[in-house]
């Protein structure tokens, strides 16, 4: 963060880039479930499987069990259950996975537990046991309001279900609330995302100012309905001059109500309502990956485990092991993801001791040549601590990131 | 092979194919090798004759092939039939001529629901011209559209044949080829060598293998040769002993001797391809013939481009298969070129534009090698003004217009057929192409042949595609080269981001210039992609800037969403990126794609006049 006095040094280790082995894991649990399935969504999510909920969640536990193992030991810093659709389970589900989480891992104080939600599950009973089960966190699947942006994205709710998500968080004490957007969908024109953030921001949803924003833009992943879509011409997708328009937008309203753009589709109002787990994906940092089709990182490991929910099931309880695909990452990728990733964090970068530490050699003696080229053509920044995307270089990414592969 | 046969000349018929593309040629090849028991059902696939890839995915026949049948006749004399193979392509008419130089007959194949073709024709006057005998097949018979009386009157009427010359056939269904066969030898003479007059031996085409050197593909005209008989090419005087005779079966199949009027191969056992010339003449060294056989031309390439490696350490490997190619294929030629903006490359030279394409996918398929292939130009004479003269391949080597007195471009002999209601469209297409009307010929009461004089250079800028689409795929046509003739021509430059490419560069009538360079500037807008600033894209005439336009610099490029399990598949998704850009030549400090460097291929008065 760029107002590191807002933080205590205890927190701010959190946002430090990269991560090294000293550092408290993260545990992410996927829910692979939806009750439909959006047209834009290419994740590991199926419709109509509910029944195999139960079984699942056994399966779940299990898989908690074997990554407590696997990391020997290692102090938690965050849960983060994400899908797929988490609030289809009820608050004593939740607290079921949770519990076994706190069993097998010795949990930070105050550890960050996200829960993703659709906004029509979002009740102010829901919500009050979602607290009680131990979530402090709950991030809302809003992604437009306005009603045509709805249609095209094939939600089944309203911009009124966002505002009564709100306000039922809100009345059960949810002090961290976070909505997700997306922009860039076709047929968006810039004052319908005007709209959305003001409304947002003037707190006309649910009668408060969420404390974080993720604001995505639409991609159109081969595959899905929507692509298909486009493909007949029946849908066009926005240009890449619109959807920077709508970026910058976006980036110059928060900023003049003082938001904090601390990732390149992150925003909180203050320090302390930026998520913990996800910066530890830009940390390069270590999580379990648990549930079907789920992604861990142990190491020099990434994992990812059987995306069928039923066979996951199946192989977890009879006791084998669900991965189905690892990635040994070498030394150098490993670096290059620590630059990929780090970057993101637009606030803190890269830490230039930290880098030392985690790869045993010095920023600049390894990425000197690439980071001085970028800096040259404004869009890194450095400074004795960190390297940092420029404004632009956030808005060009890839680009930048493409230079240390 | 019993010795009576291959003894006796008069039972050798040598005869070869003419027909258009897809008026069957192949199909009816298939048909005559399984009607002769040539190649038993289980070796039977679709289209024998071709054996490389390109040429069954594309339907078409790239390389003359050969291949010997026994036929026992209706006379109850058994025949010895060599079918030489030949391609139908307008850009492969050389190979054509070489082949039929080696047959007493042909075959002409008609679609009989199409009609005769303007390529199938100009195959026809060569074969004419070397007094080869001609048995007609209409076929294609079965088809529902067919009116097989109607194309034969039309045959008859051009070729002047007799009735019992023309077979109805269809050689999807086998039907008519008994009748081919019996045409065949009735109809196509024998061959007239002297058994016993000194070897000759006429070499029609060629392969490279790697165990027997070089392959000369021959017809004996006289005498014969044996295997492990001292041979000579006439022409270069070189001496080597034959390892191998043998015919085609279709495949290599040796056999004691080659007898006068037989056509097979002898393996040479030559490493350098350029010793053994195509349409040299073998003879044998103790006893040699006084004088050699009437040869042919050479190909003479028509178009031009760069060939430049992707990656620049691939160019020994790009000089190595072009090498090799050129082993097989007289009409390949190429040099070493070095461009400014494309670093350093050859320049080939081609038959046409379908034989540019097929070097490039072949150099693409078989030898791996990453291409960035130039837009094609032609051949141009400059006179300068100290009166000589110079010949140029390559827009960016053009002199700069103070310094030549005259430039001269080649211009050819075209010839349309098309249905008389599209008389208009071909009209108002080639005199948009600078083209000059000569003369328009009934076929029939609905077709016309229409004959133009048009500059090459018009020609390869997509002329094909447009004269196909405006006559809804009817039009054929065909082409020879005719004069070079001395025309208004500037050189047009392309500059990006204020550096000019080489690569670019274009010549073009003065007339079209401005018009030219206005639309490759957008072209070349659209192509290139946004770098991270902004980039102008002019092009000039010497220094003067006749268009401008501008590419914006990119302004996003991020993937908004990046989480834990996204990392591997983001940073694939990084590497390639890379390898796109890795394909894009640094021209400066800016990135350009191969697509970029054929933008003027699109160009010309009829793509503008199709927009809205």
């Amino acid at each position: 963060m760029n107002k590191p006095a807002l933080l205590d040094r205890h927190r701010q280790r959190l946002f430090d880039a990269p991560a090294t082995a000293a550092d408290p894991i993260g545990i992410y649990i996927h829910i692979p479930f939806c009750s439909h399935i959006c047209p834009y969504c290419d994740f590991n999510t199926y419709a109509g499987k509910e029944s195999l909920i139960p079984s699942y969640l056994d399966a779940l536990q299990c898989e908690t069990a074997f990554w407590a193992r696997d990391f020997g030991g290692r102090r938690a810093q965050s849960i983060f259950i994400g899908g797929g659709t988490p609030s289809l389970l009820n608050p004593k589900q939740i607290r079921g996975l949770l519990d076994t989480c706190r069993a097998e891992f010795s949990m930070e104080k105050g550890a960050e537990v996200t829960i993703e939600s659709n906004p029509n599950d979002v009740s102010l009973r829901y919500c009050v046991g979602l607290l009680e089960a131990g979530v402090n966190r709950i991030s809302i699947g809003a992604q437009t309001l306005d009603r045509p942006g709805l249609r095209v994205l094939g939600r089944l709710h309203e911009s009124d279900t966002v505002s009564s998500a709100v306000s039922a968080a809100r009345d059960a004490g949810f002090a961290n609330v976070s909505l997700d957007l997306i922009y860039g969908w076709p047929g968006q024109s810039i004052a319908t995302w005007h709209n959305d953030l003001g409304q947002i921001m003037g707190g006309a949803i649910g009668g408060s100012i969420p404390d974080h924003l993720s604001l995505y833009g639409l991609i159109i992943e081969p595959g899905t309905p929507m692509a298909d879509a486009v493909t007949r011409g029946i849908l066009s997708p926005v240009d890449e001059d619109t959807s920077a328009d709508f970026a910058e937008l976006a980036a110059s309203l928060l900023a003049a109500a003082g938001w904090i753009h601390y990732e390149i589709a992150n925003w909180c109002a203050a320090p302390r309502n930026a998520s913990v787990h996800n910066a530890l994906y830009w940390r390069n940092g270590d999580y379990a990956g648990i549930g079907a089709g789920a992604h861990g990182h142990a190491g020099q490991l990434r994992t990812m485990n059987q995306p069928s929910p039923a066979r996951y099931t199946k192989v977890v309880s009879s006791g084998e092991s669900p991965r189905t695909n690892f990635e040994i990452i070498d030394a150098n990728t490993d670096k290059v993801e620590t630059m990929l990733l780090g970057l993101r964090l637009i606030q803190d970068g890269v830490s230039l001791d930290r880098f030392q530490s985690r790869h045993g050699i010095s920023l600049e003696a390894h990425f000197g040549t690439q980071i001085a080229h970028l800096r040259d053509q404004g869009l890194l920044e450095c400074d004795e601590h960190s390297v940092r995307l420029t404004v632009r270089g956030a808005m060009v990414a890839n680009t930048v990131c493409a230079e240390f592969l | 092979m019993s010795d009576d046969i291959s003894s006796n000349t008069a039972a050798i018929r040598n005869f070869s194919i003419i027909a258009h593309i897809d008026h069957g040629k192949s199909t009816l090849a298939d048909r005559l090798l399984e009607q002769t028991e040539t190649v038993t059902l289980r070796e039977m696939k679709a289209q024998v004759l071709d054996s490389m890839d390109l040429e069954r995915e594309k339907g078409i026949t790239i390389k003359a092939r050969a291949v010997r049948m026994v036929y026992t006749a209706r006379d109850g004399e058994t025949y010895q039939l060599n079918l030489i193979d030949t391609p139908g392509h307008v850009d492969f008419s050389y190979e054509v001529s070489r082949s039929l130089a080696a047959c007493e007959g042909a075959l002409l194949v008609v679609d009989a629901a199409q009609g005769i073709e303007a390529q199938t024709m100009a195959n026809v006057y060569l074969a004419l011209e070397q007094d080869l005998a001609i048995v007609a097949v209409i076929n294609k018979i079965d088809l529902p559209n067919a009116d097989p009386r109607k194309v034969s009157a039309e045959v008859a009427q051009l070729i002047g044949l007799l009735d019992d010359e023309i077979v109805h056939a269809s050689a999807k269904t086998g039907h008519g080829v008994a009748k081919i066969l019996e045409a065949v030898v009735r109809h196509i003479p024998p061959p007239q060598g002297n058994p016993y007059a000194p070897t000759r031996a006429l070499i029609f085409d060629s392969h490279y293998d790697p165990y027997k050197g070089v392959i000369a593909y021959v017809k004996v005209v006289d005498g014969r040769i044996a295997s492990g008989d001292r041979i000579k090419l006439m022409a270069e005087g070189k001496e080597t002993e034959t390892l191998e005779v043998g015919f085609f079966d279709p495949e290599l199949h040796p056999d004691s001797a080659l007898e006068t009027g037989q056509v097979g191969y002898i393996a040479t056992g030559l490493k350098v391809v350029q010793d053994v010339q195509v349409g040299d003449t073998v003879t044998r060294a103790a006893e040699p013939a006084v004088s050699p056989l009437a040869g042919y031309r050479p190909a003479k390439p028509m178009v031009f481009a760069g060939f430049f490696p992707v990656e620049s350490d691939e160019y020994p490997m790009l000089r190595d298969a072009l090498e090799r190619l050129r082993l097989n294929d007289g009409g390949l030629t190429w040099e070493p070129e070095s461009s400014d903006a494309l670093g350093f490359g050859f320049r080939c030279g081609f038959l046409g534009l379908l034989h540019m394409e097929i070097i490039q996918e072949r150099l693409e398929r078989e030898y791996d090698i990453q291409l960035l292939a130039t837009a094609p130009s032609v051949e141009y004479e400059v006179l300068l003004r100290g009166g000589s003269e110079l010949r140029i391949d390559n827009p960016s080597e053009m002199p700069s217009p103070g310094d030549s007195e005259e430039i001269r471009e080649p211009w050819l002999d075209v010839a349309v057929i098309v249905p008389s209601r599209y008389i208009g469209a071909v009209m108002e297409l080639v005199t948009g192409r600078r083209g000059e009307y000569r003369e328009l010929i009934y076929l029939d009461p609905e077709r016309v042949q229409m004959k133009f004089d048009m500059p090459l250079a018009e020609l390869i800028v997509d002329f094909y595609d447009q004269l196909k689409s405006r006559t809804q795929g009817y039009a054929s046509l065909d082409y020879t080269f005719k004069d070079m003739r001395a025309s208004d021509l500037v050189k047009l430059d392309v500059l990006v981001n204020g550096q000019p490419v080489d690569a670019l560069s274009l010549i073009t009538h003065r007339d079209d210039a401005y018009s030219r360079g206005r639309e490759l500037v957008q072209n070349l807008r659209g192509l290139i992609p946004r770098q991270m600033f902004d980039v102008p894209v002019q092009a000039s005439i010497g220094s003067r800037i006749i268009a401008r336009e501008t590419i914006r610099a990119m302004r996003k490029n991020v993937l908004s969403k990046c989480y834990g399990g996204d990392v591997t598949r983001k940073r694939k998704l990084l590497e390639k990126q890379k390898e796109g850009k890795a394909r894009m030549k640094l021209v400066g400090n800016v990135e350009i794609p191969q697509e970029a460097f054929l933008a003027v291929l699109s160009l010309g008065g009829d793509k503008a006049a199709t927009k809205p």
